[in-house]
């Protein structure tokens, strides 16, 4: 873990921070001086704290695109409460004698905010300022969905391979950033309180602090251009990884292109980047049969017959998404369907159609995506499909899927069929004996625009062509998820395995 | 009868105060006075044992207080405080039967105590009000049947009207004198406003810096003052020639009016505005003294009336500009009235005059304006 | 929207009412450890420069990895979101009955010990009633975030309206996070609109008209 990414979350948090108090502190004066419309905004800001994180985050990236600004924007959101709310308590708070005093000498409206109310309401609203701040550090978190960087892309992935260290020093790092945060605005805080409420003294440090957050943005943001290189988001899953810093080192290696890796997201984000009016990046690792339905919203049946799923995906994306499906990697990362290595033995599985028998006694549980109730590949067509009766079903986050089905929360699951932690949950795959699910080809999804300015990518992605079989991928990502080796160095040594690359 | 006992108490190193002995007799009113840190409250405070004492011993009727069990101390004696302290979440009632209820009194006794109490100052329509509702002066009333309520023997008062306007406060310190002739209480009452002390205790304990400098019956301190000290405290009591006679050399300036064709609400509101249970009535053309206006009849009346005219009160007695103080002050000590409505030539209101206005303004011409 | 309804309604229902109930159970056990352990603090006012400080630093701890470390330890139930939530919704109970104690007007506390009142009986007849105010306002603030972390529940197999917003999330489906959001919104407002009664109640009397006293 990088100081990068520790200065990436505080970057977020402090520009977060900086505009919730520019726009919280208006809108709880305005929350005082007018209880009408104050009714209003203190439900709405009540509103928008109880829209979860992943959700506000994920509809802020359609309008703002994946990057700091949709989590900046988030962040800002959701720390108005505290802020709104404590400045139009904080106001209430002062004494009406000396609201009544600063009428009675004459005071405008705006001098008895300024010069009175304000500096005695300022300890309650600084109090939500400092709540603000420390639960953005929490929030900020969630950056690694939408491409935002920080220290929640590793969080995620310390859970999902259950690297407790890797976890604890990701939380460390968060409580020692809200630890100083903390304590610097305490000491802000007291030292405002010396004053005694000198206004001038608390305008100066806020203008100090805020052109220090502004002088930070551009440095912040920056890499967010750049047209000669090649951009590629950072994936959330082992297999991503790898194959994105394929695409570097080969192309770097055999062209003078520049690739750059940019922050993590989800492949949904990822995939909403590349289509959008305002395309952040140029391509990315997919697989038809994830484009067919969780990006075009079709069904395996919607693929007219005579052609292939790849090919069918191909030609829609280059009418529909200005873009094209690039090779087949030789890897089918398809749904696969496992059980536990105990129960396999116990009740001799071998095959899909074996759970039969057993599957009254079984719990499946799988991530949500797979009992979504849209398209054919999902949990009620398959146990239709085979005749199955599960005794219960769970879903959960895939980042706890292997942790879940270790400590026996369900027995059976559904994976890809690549994934590296397949083998070190000792799970054991069932053969898909009545081929229900299709195969799901990996491919590179490239922008066409993208071919346009870089000629040489196509030749350069195309000597992946059928380069990676599905033991080869769940190799590496078992050398990343369960050995602890860097997705470069797997990625880098596989390529020259292949002698794609020269050392 | 509480006796100190050799009793010293540090705030750290510091000794705030210092080996006092003194006896209070039952049913005397003692007034512990001195300049402002001078252990005056800390003293008081130990007898209820909300401040502990280091060295030596506190006696009530013989019994050394770390003897008895706090709490139950607590509650057999009344405690007053300048800020009040009346729980806001609570009503008057609530407050007055506070310690009773503590007691576990049957609920018909407190009711009667809570009733007993208010038809002491005539306050019974207050009963169910919630002190917010109340004039300053109203409250600390309350303040004190809080502290009679359970009939405790003895009652200790830190600064109790201090906080009050002139006019209230001399109405409060004629019925607390009156009230305390009454039930012969054991009064333990802090101050720092010697003509207070004059006016009200039996006995005063005169402080300097943690220490007792003078124990006297308010004649004796005025005859015999220990130090210059008590001697500048006295300030106008003792005689001196040189202190100006005339009345409105101790007149407020600063009082309360309103003209008598106002309406009722606007006269209420300016008297919690200014938490005064009184209001000085002047004519609406030529500003003439009317009479006065208060609470009391407000509430009674109030709600009939448009204006506050038909409740207008003549006062008794008026001065004039240009009389002699003496007069008015003979008048206040006799009367027993709280305060004298001083009136210019053309009738019209200059001031007034209380007691403890002399007391301000005889501070006034020793010290400057230091007070 | 009868499609939609259809396919989603009787889902719906029931992970609206497991959230429910995760959020009502969570605040309520939270409510309680908090305000037990903001008394004794304001008991010990000494401690709290201890105690106030190292909760502020696990407050920071996200959501998201607490539920996820929790899981890993006790596992796919109930009392993994239910000790979580309750953790959460403990902080801003415990803060605000601190502060809202220590804030009294020290006339009051005075007063109370000098008729003669003991340490539980102050805390009873004087201090909690003056501080409910502010109590009360933890409490909404612990609402509001536990509807919306509870959220976290379907992160770990446990239901309720994060189901909706996972999937959504997964799937690209907008629609479905909306399903997840809107009622959560929903269930939010109606849990704030109760308590904002129930602050009502509770503020004394006396307290209300803004008096000086």
């Amino acid at each position: 873990m990088s100081a990068q990414i520790i200065l990436e979350h505080l970057f977020m948090v402090l520009v977060a921070g900086f505009f919730s108090i520019l726009i919280g502190i208006p809108l709880g004066i305005i929350s005082y001086q007018r209880p009408g419309p104050g009714k209003v905004i203190l439900k709405a800001v009540d509103v928008l704290q109880t829209i979860p994180a992943l959700a506000l985050l994920g509809i802020i990236m359609v309008f703002a695109g994946a990057g700091k600004t949709t989590v900046i924007i988030g962040i800002t959101l959701y720390s108005l409460l505290p802020i709104v709310q404590n400045t139009c308590i904080g106001l209430q708070q002062v004494d009406d004698g000396v609201k009544d005093a600063a009428r009675g000498m004459g005071m405008s409206r705006s001098g008895r905010l300024f010069r009175v109310e304000l500096p005695l309401a300022f300890p309650t609203m600084f109090t939500g300022i400092r709540i603000a701040i420390v639960n953005a550090i929490g929030t900020a978190v969630f950056a690694a969905y939408v491409g935002g960087g920080g220290i929640g892309g590793i969080l995620n992935q310390a859970i999902r391979n259950k690297d407790m260290g890797t976890l604890m020093k990701g939380t460390a790092s968060l409580m020692i950033i809200a630890v100083i945060l903390d304590l610097s605005m305490g000491l802000y805080e007291k030292h405002v309180k010396k004053s005694h409420g000198n206004t001038r003294q608390m305008v100066t440090a806020a203008v100090v602090l805020g052109i220090a957050v502004l002088i930070m943005i551009p440095i912040g943001m920056k890499g967010n251009s750049g047209t000669n290189e090649i951009v590629l988001y950072d994936g959330n899953y082992s297999e991503t990884q790898i194959m994105h810093r394929m695409v570097k080192y080969l192309v770097e290696d055999q062209t003078d292109y520049t690739v750059t890796i940019k922050d993590q997201m989800t492949q949904v984000n990822n995939f909403k980047c590349m289509v959008g009016n305002d395309p952040s990046c140029d391509m990315m690792i997919s697989y038809d049969g994830t484009i067919l339905t969780t990006f075009m919203h079709q069904d395996t049946s919607d693929v007219p017959s005579g052609t292939t799923m790849w090919k069918y995906v191909d030609d829609y994306s280059r009418k529909h998404y200005d873009s094209q499906l690039i090779g087949k990697l030789g890897f089918d990362n398809t749904y696969a369907i496992a059980v536990t290595k105990e129960v396999a033995d116990k009740y001799n599985l071998k095959k899909v159609s074996d759970l039969q028998r057993v599957a009254p006694q079984l719990t499946f549980g799988a991530e949500s995506e797979f009992f979504s109730r849209e398209g054919s590949m999902k949990y009620e067509p398959f146990v239709k499909f085979y005749g199955l009766n599960f005794k219960n079903t769970v879903s959960v986050d895939t980042s706890l899927k292997y942790n879940a089905i270790e400590n026996g929360s369900f027995q059976v699951t559904e994976v890809y069929a690549t994934d590296g932690l397949n083998k070190k949950a000792g799970l054991v795959t069932l053969e898909d004996d009545r081929h229900f699910f299709p195969d799901y080809y990996g491919t590179f999804f490239v922008r066409n625009d993208t071919l346009k300015r870089f000629p040489e990518l196509k030749k350069v992605l195309r000597e992946l062509n059928g380069q990676i079989s599905n033991e080869d991928m769940v190799n590496m990502t078992y050398q990343v998820d369960v050995e602890g080796k860097s997705v470069d160095t797997v990625a880098r040594n596989f390529l020259i395995k292949k002698g794609l690359i020269s050392k | 009868m509480i006796e100190f006992d050799h009793v010293s108490k540090y705030y750290g190193k510091k000794q705030v105060l210092k080996d006092l002995n003194f006896t209070i007799p039952d049913g005397k009113f003692v007034t512990l006075i001195g300049p402002s840190g001078c252990g005056k409250t800390t003293t008081l405070r130990t007898i209820n044992r909300l401040n502990d004492i280091d060295e030596g011993s506190v006696r009530i009727d013989g019994v050394n207080i770390m003897d008895r069990d706090k709490v139950e101390l607590r509650r057999s004696i009344g405690y007053v405080i300048q800020q009040i302290g009346l729980f806001p979440n609570m009503t008057v009632a609530e407050n007055i039967s506070v310690v009773p209820r503590l007691l576990k009194y049957d609920k018909a006794r407190c009711e009667k105590i809570v009733d007993d109490m208010l038809a002491m100052v005539h306050m019974e329509e207050y009963r169910d009000k919630y002190p917010s509702e109340m004039s300053g002066g109203q409250q600390q009333r309350i303040g004190v049947l809080r502290a009679l309520a359970a009939s405790p023997e003895i009652i200790l008062m830190d600064e109790p009207f201090s906080a009050l306007d002139p006019m209230t406060r001399a109405s409060l310190q004629e019925e607390f004198k009156s009230l305390q002739q009454k039930l012969n209480k054991t009064i333990v009452f802090v101050t720092h406003d010697m003509d207070e002390a004059l006016k009200l205790a039996d006995i005063i304990i005169f402080m300097v810096d943690g220490k007792v400098i003078q124990i006297a019956s308010p004649e004796e301190m005025l005859d015999h003052p220990a130090t210059d000290l008590v001697r500048s405290f006295l300030g106008k009591h003792v005689h001196d020639q040189a202190a100006p006679t005339k009345v409105e050399d101790y007149m407020l300036r600063n009082v309360r009016k309103i003209t008598k064709n106002r309406g009722v609400h606007e006269c209420a509101e300016m008297m919690a505005r200014y938490s005064v249970d009184t209001l000085l009535v002047e004519e609406s053309r030529n500003g003439k003294y009317m009479g006065i206006v208060s609470i009391g009849d407000l509430r009674k009346y109030g709600r009939t009336l448009k204006t506050i005219e038909p409740i207008v009160r003549d006062t008794q007695r008026t001065a004039r500009v240009g009389d002699e103080a003496k007069e008015s002050f003979d008048y206040l000590i006799d009367s027993g009235a709280g305060y004298v409505v001083v009136l210019d030539d053309r009738d019209r209101i200059a001031g007034i005059v209380t007691k403890t206005s002399v007391a301000r303004s005889v501070a006034e011409n020793l010290w400057g304006d230091e007070q | 929207m009868r499609e939609l309804i259809n396919t989603y309604g009787l889902a719906l229902l029931k992970a609206l009412g497991i959230h429910t109930v995760y959020v009502l159970v969570s605040v309520a056990i939270g409510f309680a450890i908090g305000l037990i352990v903001g008394i004794l603090l304001s008991r010990k006012p000494s401690w709290s420069t201890v105690v106030l400080p190292i909760v502020s630093i696990f407050q920071t701890i996200p959501g998201l990895v607490f539920i996820g470390v929790l899981f890993i330890w006790i596992g796919m139930k109930p009392a993994t979101v239910i000790i979580a939530l309750s953790v959460y919704a403990m902080f801003p109970v415990m803060k605000n009955t601190y502060t809202g104690i220590l804030e009294i007007d020290p006339k009051y506390i005075d007063t109370a010990n000098g008729c003669g009142m003991t340490s539980t009986q102050r805390l009873f007849q004087v201090e909690l009633p003056l501080a409910m105010p502010t109590i009360i306002a933890g409490l909404r603030m612990a609402t509001v975030y536990t509807v919306s972390w509870a959220v976290l529940a379907a992160m770990i197999g446990l239901g309720g309206l994060g189901d909706f917003i996972y999937q959504g999330t997964y799937t690209n489906n907008n629609l479905l996070i909306l399903i997840g959001a809107i009622p959560a919104a929903i269930l939010a407002v109606v849990l704030t609109s109760i308590i904002d009664l129930l602050q009502k109640k509770v503020t004394p009397k006396g307290l209300k008209k803004g008096g000086r006293s």
